[in-house]
């Protein structure tokens, strides 16, 4: 039983404590966060941690892979050419390891609303609630734009290169690329 | 009591957030799907090539596969949170039950974005074996130069 009152799952009825609930002056009662609904919610919020350390960790280690990657093969590029794709490498790394750590801030602070939500002790556990709901939607929301984003990219950039090389691309795609 | 209106509203706008990404999942997982394909059609070329790039190219396309099976995975498990909070009603007593399923779907969600998360880190330690001096023929041939 929370401070506010209980929700009984046979009945599916929850039950406000005396002397808690939306009228008379005390606090806003909304939803018993117990039962089944305060596991999941805990086992999400410990899954959104989770998930916000992953993402920047394999961001970094993206961009890292990628400059060691450039610095073995550095015999066979011209220096020129070199510190423009190191340039271009570190800039695409960068933007994409300030999105990952951007949307898992989002993550961990929808992660700790959650998490608060379901505390025994939380007094506003409705507004923490509608909190952590609401940071979840806007990092739905920021990854769809950017995924979209990435999308229109990603076409952008194919059809660039089958109209530079086509035969290339398409016949030996992991191998030389040179026309 | 069960729900507020304001956290049926947050719901309601959770649902529909959803909704736009389990769209973005659908269109990018078919992208690599094709891409997958594509690239199985080019790794006995890139076998011709060298065994190591046809061995770097092997994998890509097992990941990029398995990358465009994960994405749609994510995508209807959105589908299904949303299925289940579409039409939830502070007044039905089963509403707890089903944002609770909905809560567990979007879980789920997340717990594949961990394992993109670990496919993403594979793909950058096949980019770098497949850096090694043997992995991309003859000197001078490398990918990127054609640009």
């Amino acid at each position: 039983m929370s401070r506010f009152g209980s929700y009984d799952a046979s009945g599916g009825t929850w039950r406000p404590r005396e002397g808690a609930g939306a009228t008379g002056g005390g606090p806003s009662v909304g939803v018993a966060f117990d039962g089944e609904l305060a596991r999941s919610l805990a086992r999400l919020a410990q899954w959104l941690r989770i998930a916000a350390v992953a993402g920047p960790s394999a961001a970094l280690l993206q961009l890292v892979a990628q400059v060691i990657a450039l610095l073995v093969r550095r015999d066979r590029i011209p220096h020129s050419g070199m510190q423009a794709q190191l340039l271009g490498m570190a800039c695409g790394g960068l933007i994409a390891l300030g999105i990952s750590v951007a949307l898992a801030v989002l993550l961990h602070g929808a992660a700790g609303s959650l998490r608060r939500a379901v505390a025994e002790a939380e007094v506003d556990a409705p507004a923490q609630f509608v909190a952590g709901v609401g940071r979840l939607r806007v990092y739905f929301l920021l990854k769809a734009t950017l995924g979209t984003l990435a999308l229109l990219a990603a076409c952008c950039l194919v059809v660039l290169l089958l109209l530079l090389m086509p035969h290339a691309l398409v016949a030996n795609p992991f191998g030389s690329m040179r026309p | 009591m069960r729900f507020k209106e304001e956290e049926l509203a947050a719901l309601r706008r959770l649902d529909q957030g959803a909704l736009f990404l389990a769209i973005v999942q659908f269109v990018g997982g078919g992208i690599f799907a094709v891409a997958g394909c594509l690239m199985a059609i080019g790794t006995s070329a890139a076998f011709a090539a060298s065994v190591s790039s046809g061995v770097v190219g092997c994998l890509t396309t097992v990941l990029a596969l398995a990358m465009a099976a994960v994405v749609i995975t994510q995508g209807i498990f959105l589908i299904r949170s949303r299925g289940t909070l579409n039409g939830i009603d502070g007044a039905d007593p089963g509403s707890l039950e089903r944002v609770a399923a909905a809560i567990e779907s979007i879980r789920r969600y997340f717990v594949l974005e961990v394992v993109i998360a670990v496919v993403m880190v594979l793909l950058a330690a096949i980019g770098l074996v497949g850096a090694g001096p043997q992995s991309f023929g003859p000197p001078g041939s490398l990918p990127i130069r054609g640009l």
